[in-house]
């Protein structure tokens, strides 16, 4: 709940590294102002570098997407449509002449710390693991920049950083303050928001709270609110969950996310079948040819 | 802030931002809270969780209004006639708290026949208007026989020379169709705002208004906030929790910066900045001094503020150092030393925390100004553009200023940054919160204390060698600031000062940090330099025995010797235990209102401070802002003066007659009620008044307002 | 008409954000919005750049076309508003127009600050020119009609005579 100060699992030293407690972040758009401040905490306390001054006219959003210097990013998604029952200018009103409604939603956009994560499977050197808290963690002294693990995320995460920022070729994204979360802190995102709308703790409490907060919603209007939160398909369960507004796709999130290994038995099928056939179509042009 | 001074006694915000989740409807007008305030906004956030109806107006669709229940848009600069047309709202259909208006504001007082305002003839002026110097003057917006401590009222409002009902007629035009001509705003919508704010008033109920620079820096700013506190006072929402008006500031420490001011007119704690005529202090005091109510302990802090200035020096024999006191012979707002720089009559300028060569209005004229001066001191973190004007600016680009032709030198000294110095911000709920410093700044970098205390020693000592007269006030100077091993001077030195203290030196003397009565009680040559410190305004004295050097601030640092604006255990909702709020901790000011006439409070849900019958004084869960032992049925006698004038159902003692001011009858310059003028550049005329611009507003002169063109400058 | 505001990531006159990388990157260009209707009426796209010009001068900047700025209707007239945030400068390392460039110096009689809030402009397509070349534009795009609310103590500019309102001079009747 916004306002409980230093009670809020937002605030509040934790040991959840040391007894293997498995955390999460939900995040919850219906009380995001759009400030940003997970982005500039992220940075700073992980010395990302800045990645370029670029005006994109796309709202207020001038990040563009999660990246290797981008592993907060808030988005502006301007629609057409009714947040709740909110009246926006003359849309609902009763003389029939209203605008078209209209809504303005920010989401703080994260790395999803898969369950059963595409960049961990696909990793050849070991630089990815899962902590003790269920996050999957690079390690940058291990990475060799292959970027296989680039190709392997289901959510377009995790990336290479390009020169000439320091440290370029690596790969990289959310450490879920991995550091932080050793010393008892919070992960600097979700203690700076200003009205949790990253709400960090245990994975369960966060589930129930969610749960919770998606009724309430429900009986306040808000029909087309619901979690996001894939544990149907291979990615088996996220520890960053969301709350949406309408579709995924809105929020360019994948509403049915695979990990890419599960298609390795019918890629290696077929790469055997065009194999056979090339050899039968060989053995039939000699035969032709003779 | 005049316009919430002159409505309820104090220029600052009546309440604090952890109270707006006790709100039940929050209106947020001309400010985007969310954007510019977003860590206060949690609290709106909050109170919306709880199930408050948040309204945000303005021009754009913010991040505020994404979160709001409820976003009117209307045109910039017309806030007065929405405002104006909830308040005709309210009163021709009877929803105002009539059980709150009717004992704790001046609706019922009976205003001197004199009085004419602008329905007259529909022209916009109020009574005493002089055309000729464009200013109004003289008293007709006084009550009837001119005293403000006992006014003639008629509870029963229906006296035609009442406020209420002169109010009554002032807004009979602001109709929900006039709003709509005016503002564009559908009368569907308007209703809605007008619904949500009546739902949320009464005994039980409470809405907060909160706005910022979007209702300041318009020509009528202060008649805009003023339209806001007849509202709230109209709703029974001020000093109650979930109500009140919260300025939001424009930046760190802005009330700050006004209560121990920046302001070339006013001394701090809101004192007045003696003119020319006030020759000596006891004709300051008597032109100052009210006869009643709070402000009739003026003398006690103007002396106590000259004793902190000039020490040992101020004695009754030479009006505690009065004359040394600079005296204003005009307005000299930054404006006028701007236009001074353009006519080259300024030769020097120092700029700290500012940058008006981007940051000012008409900032290609603040450049030119710039470029007129001799020299020019900047302090900044960065080399801001006014301290590299005159090599890259647009006038440079486009050829209209040359490098080679400006003379100004320009000095630029590298400032600390926030966490490199240490020191009190004051923010916009009047909350002084005391910052540690983290670091040393880096290389020659330095604090705004360290370059003032710095150059004070420098001027003193060139003072000292002179036997110039004019150089008086600077000898006279009680410069004994301890310093740091930096050659800082020791902050929490300058805030016992600021807090006051008995001026015979006693030995026996600690810092800050233990139980020690009397702290940093050592001049620069080691010698006792002050006595214990006062634990309250309530102690200081006109006859030189005390010295504060602001006495609204009085109590931060009391005899326990605890810096209490560095305290960080708050223990209740209001954040008590976190910081100091002044005054004397006070977190929703005029809080006597949150009670009944007879001390009880307005409702379970809504009580703050309460009359306990049994231990017969004031209680409750704020800190009461009342004489605590003053019952609710007090009668005052006649002729009583100061806090004795003021009946026991009076809220609002900072004015002489105890009440919220619907009217104001003095201390404005552009009318006692606010009227709706378009914007200086407006596209359209007055839709009600024949004048079409505020009247009184200062162009400052001619020749200046024909340079503003550009292709006349 | 247009109307100042800021951004939460910048602070004031910008001294303490278009300095550091992590703010200025995420508001690195001024921009004005403006509303579709009048980004229809002057031919304008999102992105495209507009210069915006009062009686003091002009400043260039992003058109933000959004429906989060919108029109207004007033007894059969319609009024246009601009927003633009008014952080930027020629320094640092974001830089672009300052708003205030745009803005008058005037009094309120009660505190003498400005009028910040609330002020008549033109909007003109297109990059600004740079150099010599502007004091030509300007004298060409500057609001020529003046002021409708001229104060009676300032002697009429150009053609204003005060009063009632001037042909053109605002928003879109004066555009190019």
């Amino acid at each position: 709940m916004i306002g409980e100060g230093t009670k809020s699992t937002n605030q509040r030293r934790h040991s959840y590294v040391q007894e293997h407690v498995e955390v999460g972040f939900f995040t919850d758009p219906t009380v995001c102002i759009g400030c940003k401040a997970c982005e500039v905490a992220c940075k700073e306390w992980n010395h990302v570098p800045d990645d370029g001054f670029v005006w994109s006219g796309n709202s207020y959003d001038n990040t563009g997407h999660l990246g290797a210097s981008t592993w907060r990013h808030v988005m502006f998604v301007e629609q057409d449509r009714q947040k709740g029952n909110q009246i926006v200018g003359s849309h609902s009103l009763g003389n029939g002449d209203g605008e078209d409604p209209f809504r303005w939603i920010f989401l703080s956009d994260v790395c999803k710390h898969c369950e059963d994560a595409g960049c961990l499977e696909a990793c050849p050197t070991g630089a990815i693991v899962r902590t003790e808290v269920g996050s999957v963690l690079v390690q940058n002294d291990v990475c060799n920049g292959c970027g296989y693990c680039v190709v392997s995320c289901p959510f377009g995460v995790i990336d290479r950083r390009p020169k000439p920022l320091p440290d370029a070729g690596g790969a990289f994204k959310c450490t879920f303050c991995y550091d932080r979360q050793k010393s008892g802190l919070v992960p600097a995102c979700a203690k700076v928001c200003p009205t949790e709308s990253i709400v960090f703790g245990r994975l369960d409490d966060l589930r129930a709270r969610a749960t919770h907060r998606v009724q309430e919603l429900h009986e306040h209007g808000y029909d087309d609110a619901q979690l996001y939160d894939p544990r149907e398909t291979s990615v088996g369960g996220i520890h960053a969950f969301f709350l949406i507004l309408g579709e995924p796709e809105a929020y360019g999130l994948p509403p049915k996310p695979q990990v890419p290994t599960i298609y390795l038995k019918s890629a290696w099928t077929a790469a055997f079948a065009t194999a056979i056939a090339a050899i039968i179509a060989t053995l039939l042009a000699f035969a032709f040819f003779s | 802030m005049p316009g919430l001074g002159t409505s309820f006694g104090r220029g600052g915000a009546t309440t604090a931002q952890q109270d707006l989740a006790n709100a039940d409807c929050i209106l947020i007008e001309g400010s985007s809270m969310a954007e510019a305030h977003p860590v206060g906004f949690r609290w709106v956030m909050k109170a919306k969780e709880r199930g408050a109806t948040i309204i945000h107006v303005d021009p754009r669709f913010s991040r505020t209004s994404a979160l709001a229940d409820i976003w009117v848009p209307l045109r910039a600069g017309t806030d007065i006639a929405f405002l104006g047309g909830l308040v005709r709202h309210l009163i021709e259909n009877n929803l105002f708290f009539r059980e709150y208006v009717v004992p704790y504001t001046n609706a019922s007082c009976i205003l001197s026949d004199e009085y004419r305002d602008p329905e007259g003839n529909g022209d916009g002026y109020f009574s005493g208007w002089n055309e000729e110097k464009r200013a109004y003057e003289g008293d007709s917006w006084l009550y009837k026989g001119g005293d403000l401590s006992r006014p003639e009222r008629d509870l029963t409002l229906q006296h035609p020379q009442c406020v209420f009902q002169k109010l009554k007629r002032h807004f009979s035009r602001y109709t929900p169709e006039m709003v709509e001509k005016i503002c564009g705003i559908p009368p569907e919508l308007f209703h809605k705002v007008a619904d949500a704010l009546v739902a949320a008033s009464g005994p039980k109920k409470t809405a907060a208004v909160c706005y910022a620079v979007g209702w300041t820096q318009h020509s009528k700013g202060v008649q805009i906030i003023r339209a806001a506190a007849i509202l709230q006072l109209l709703l029974g929402n001020i000093g109650r929790p979930g109500g009140g008006i919260l300025a939001l500031r424009g930046h760190a420490s802005i009330q700050g910066s006004t209560d121990i001011p920046t302001l070339y007119d006013i001394l701090p704690g809101y004192l007045t900045m003696p003119h020319k005529g006030d020759q000596t202090l006891q004709q300051y005091l008597d032109t100052y001094t009210k006869k009643t109510g709070l402000w009739s302990g003026y003398p006690k802090y103007m002396v106590s503020t000259l004793k902190a200035y000039y020490g040992k020096r101020a004695t009754a024999k030479n009006d505690f150092g009065y004359s040394w006191l600079p005296k204003l012979t005009g307005n000299h707002s930054f404006f006028e030393f701007l236009y001074d720089m353009l006519d080259g009559k300024m030769e020097g300028m120092f700029l700290m925390g500012q940058n008006p060569a981007v940051g000012a209005p008409n900032s290609r004229l603040q450049r030119k100004a710039l470029s007129k001066l001799k020299w020019l001191v900047v302090r900044d973190m960065v080399e801001i553009e006014s301290a590299n004007f005159w090599r890259e600016s647009p006038e440079i680009d486009r050829g209209e200023l040359k490098a080679e032709d400006i003379e100004t030198e320009v000095f630029f000294f590298p400032a600390a940054g926030h966490a490199e110095k240490e020191g009190a911000f004051t923010n916009t709920q009047r909350l002084l919160q005391w910052r540690e410093k983290a670091v040393d700044p880096p290389g020659d970098c330095r604090s705004e204390a360290w370059f003032m205390h710095q150059l004070a020693l420098r001027l003193i000592a060139k003072a000292k060698a002179s036997d110039d007269s004019i150089d008086e006030p600077l000898r006279a100077l009680d410069w004994w600031y301890p310093e740091d091993e930096l050659g800082d001077p020791k902050t929490e030195a300058v805030l016992t000062e600021i807090n006051g203290w008995y001026t015979d030196p006693v030995a026996g003397v600690g810092d800050s940090s233990g139980n020690e009565s009397v702290v940093f009680g050592i001049d620069r040559e080691g010698n006792p330099h002050h006595g214990k410190q006062v634990n309250g305004f309530a102690e200081l004295k006109a006859d030189g025995s005390t010295a504060s050097g602001c006495w609204i601030y009085s109590g931060v640092l009391g005899r326990d010797g605890v810096n209490k604006a560095n305290s960080r255990k708050s223990k209740d909702y209001l954040g008590h235990g976190w910081g100091f709020a002044w005054p004397g901790d006070r977190r929703i000011i005029y809080n006597r209102a949150s009670a009944r006439p007879d001390g009880s409070p307005w409702s379970e849900r809504k009580k703050l401070v309460w009359w306990d019958w049994d231990s017969d004084k004031w209680t409750g869960i704020d800190v009461p802002g009342f004489v605590k032992g003053k019952p609710p049925d007090f009668e005052p006698e006649v002729g009583a003066e100061g806090l004795d004038a003021i009946p026991g159902d009076a809220p609002f003692t900072l004015h002489e007659d105890g009440l919220g001011w619907l009217f104001v009858p003095k201390g404005l310059q552009d009318g006692p009620l606010p009227t709706h003028f378009e914007p200086l550049e407006s596209p359209v005329s007055n839709e009600l008044y024949s004048h079409n611009t505020n009247p009184p507003e200062h162009w400052i002169g001619t020749r200046h307002r024909a340079m503003q063109s550009f292709h006349l400058c | 008409m247009l109307t100042t505001y800021r951004l939460t990531e910048h602070h004031t006159a910008g001294g303490m954000s278009r300095f550091l990388s992590h703010l200025s990157e995420l508001q690195p260009e001024m921009f004005a919005e403006i509303s579709p209707e009048l980004a229809r009426e002057l031919g304008v796209k999102n992105g495209d750049y507009i210069c915006i010009v009062t009686l003091r001068g002009a400043i260039e900047a992003r058109a933000l076309v959004s429906r989060r700025i919108r029109p207004v209707h007033l007894n059969g007239k319609t009024v246009h508003q601009v927003g633009l945030p008014y952080h930027f400068g020629t320094s640092g390392l974001v830089r672009g127009g300052a708003a205030n460039d745009l803005l008058s110096i005037s009094g309120e009689p009660n505190v003498t600050i400005m009028e910040a809030k609330a002020a008549a402009c033109n909007i003109v397509p297109g990059r600004l020119p740079r150099g010599a070349a502007f004091e030509e534009w300007i004298n060409k795009h500057v609001p020529t009609g003046g002021p409708a609310n001229l104060h009676p103590e300032q002697p009429p500019l150009d053609t204003a005579k005060g009063g009632e309102n001037p042909p053109g001079g605002h928003g879109k009747e004066e555009k190019e």
